[in-house]
């Protein structure tokens, strides 16, 4: 992910954000179009059902601030989606990860392209996960008719399937360079580094899912074993790939048992 | 083999003559065993100048009387060495970096080995910091390789001779290449080629060995040397078909076949003796494996 954003960094990175929108923005088009044959509406499940097709692992890491990756191996790419985290979390990183997996030219040409602004690299595959998740949500945010700040930014969440930063970032973005909404800008400012550390309680009380802020735990190997029990069948005399077979119900029982200790 | 006895090996392998080098997998030593009345070893082997059988590989040999015995006596028709595992430092010039990537790659078919391998051996070091090769190849061959008992008592250590075949093979095909001119695996084990396949596939692209001459790496399977046999006469039509039947059971053969026009097809396929019998009689037929 990106360097760290925060209240103090916000202007810049909106600053950034302009330079790379026309681009990026194209990329989402040319996403729709691409892998989105089957009309699939909701963006969740397009970004998994993507991923999955590239061998996405799903594993819970006990590390916060660890969200995915892709690995590359010679000429292969595997996307990887950190479980532990809550589901808002690896709905974006889901989004970020495509970006590298599709359009990242860091990657494509495997070898490491050191012209490349890391950052703005990074900063790319976030604007990306940002556009293909929301719609208008400035407008959302003004058709809410609560009182509070945080439990409107906490509705957008909900309906966008989104990170807190996530949105206000976006609102961020709408208030200062379309609508010069001052007002906005300085609640999220305010905000901004304070993320509600009880969200979900906050989702219960607002009667939300509160599932979305919680983590899924999901392992899933990237379809290996269904790969491994066909080779198996075509290749009976061959022994390691039973031996393989083994070592991959190793490994996912570990995962799980360690899954365990995390979910409590 | 120890010390003096593997630079003697050595010697013999930088003499520069064109050498033909046949090494034995425990699985074909126990069917040339059946079919010693038929086909006696020195038909098969007075074509090879050197028989190896690497140390891992004789320990299972030695299971059997009968297999032990067999080895004793090729001897009269070739020179036959068994080569410790701890010698392929020597033979490789004491590279061992080298030779750790060589075992890597020939282990690359099983996951659980490469895992062992990294977390075990390399251990997140640089590989100019690997423990001294004799250490860690003991600590590979107790711990890293599966085991069972045996109803003999001897403790199997699974994949070890596949894997020792496969590093030695590539040692040869490496380091000798300019006095070795055929290596020949003599091995009916699927493993065994799919760990030879697969490092050859990875040593190809790998900086270190990719632009070095190298001498191929082939093999002769029970169903190989069946066809052959039949070619050269060795076994007569009248008993081919009692001669399968005994000795042969449905597997899975990688054959080419030359069609009219002169193009080949590759196959790969579970062949019942029925069909093998057929394809005996097919000239255009090729058997890789």
């Amino acid at each position: 992910m990106s360097e760290l954003v925060t209240s103090k960094n916000l202007e810049q990175v909106i600053e950034k954000n302009k330079l790379i929108k026309d681009d990026i923005l194209r990329l989402t088009n040319d996403f729709t179009v691409r892998f989105n044959k089957s009309g699939v509406t909701g963006q969740d499940k397009l970004s998994f059902s993507v991923l999955k097709e590239n061998h996405l692992i799903q594993i819970p890491i006990d590390d916060e601030y660890w969200g995915g990756a892709i690995i590359t191996k010679g000429s292969i790419k595997i996307p990887v989606i950190n479980t532990a985290q809550p589901r808002v979390y690896q709905y974006f990183v889901a989004w970020h990860e495509i970006y590298h997996l599709f359009y990242d030219l860091n990657l494509r040409e495997e070898t490491h392209n050191i012209a490349v602004d890391m950052d703005l690299n990074e900063r790319r595959a976030d604007y990306f996960a940002a556009k293909m998740i929301f719609g208008n949500v400035y407008d959302y945010y003004y058709s809410l008719d609560d009182e509070n700040f945080i439990d409107k930014v906490i509705k957008c969440m909900d309906v966008y399937k989104a990170p807190y930063k996530a949105v206000l970032i976006e609102l961020f973005e709408e208030a200062v360079t379309k609508y010069n909404d001052l007002d906005l800008k300085e609640k999220i400012l305010e905000h901004f580094d304070n993320k509600p550390d009880d969200l979900v309680q906050k989702f219960i009380d607002l009667e939300l899912d509160a599932e979305l802020v919680k983590p899924s735990y999901v392992v899933s190997l990237g379809g290996l074993e269904k790969k491994i029990q066909s080779v198996i069948k075509e290749n009976p005399d061959v022994s390691h790939h039973k031996d393989n077979y083994q070592f991959l119900l190793t490994l996912k029982n570990k995962i799980k048992k360690g899954v365990e200790g995390l979910a409590k | 083999m120890k010390g003096e006895g593997i630079k003697e090996l050595k010697k013999y392998l930088s003499i520069g003559k064109p050498l033909k080098v046949c090494i034995l997998d425990n699985n074909s030593v126990e069917f040339l065993t059946w079919v010693r009345k038929n086909v006696s070893p020195e038909k098969i082997f007075s074509q090879y100048d050197m028989i190896l059988i690497p140390k891992w590989v004789w320990v299972e040999v030695c299971d059997s009387d009968n297999r032990k015995s067999y080895i004793n006596d090729l001897k009269h028709y070739s020179k036959v060495q068994i080569i410790d595992e701890v010698d392929y430092l020597t033979l490789v010039d004491y590279k061992e970096a080298e030779l750790y990537y060589l075992f890597l790659y020939c282990c690359y078919n099983v996951s659980r080995l490469v895992s062992f391998i990294k977390k075990n051996i390399l251990k997140n070091r640089p590989v100019e910091d690997l423990d001294p090769y004799e250490e860690w190849l003991n600590i590979f061959y107790e711990e890293g390789l599966d085991q069972r008992k045996l109803s003999n008592g001897r403790i199997q250590k699974k994949n070890a001779g596949e894997i020792s075949i496969a590093v030695l093979s590539y040692i040869l095909s490496y380091y000798y290449s300019g006095s070795i001119d055929t290596i020949t695996i003599f091995s009916s084990d699927r493993d065994t080629y799919e760990f030879v396949s697969k490092a050859k596939e990875i040593l190809y692209k790998d900086e270190r060995f990719k632009d070095r001459s190298n001498t191929s790496i082939t093999f002769k399977s029970n169903d190989f040397l069946i066809y052959e046999w039949t070619r050269l006469g060795y076994i007569n039509e009248d008993n081919i078909d009692a001669f399968v039947d005994n000795y042969r059971q449905t597997r899975r053969i990688k054959f080419t076949r030359k069609k009219q026009d002169n193009s080949i097809e590759e196959q790969d396929k579970l062949i019942e003796n029925t069909v093998f019998l057929e394809m005996l009689k097919d000239s255009t037929i090729h058997l890789i494996f």
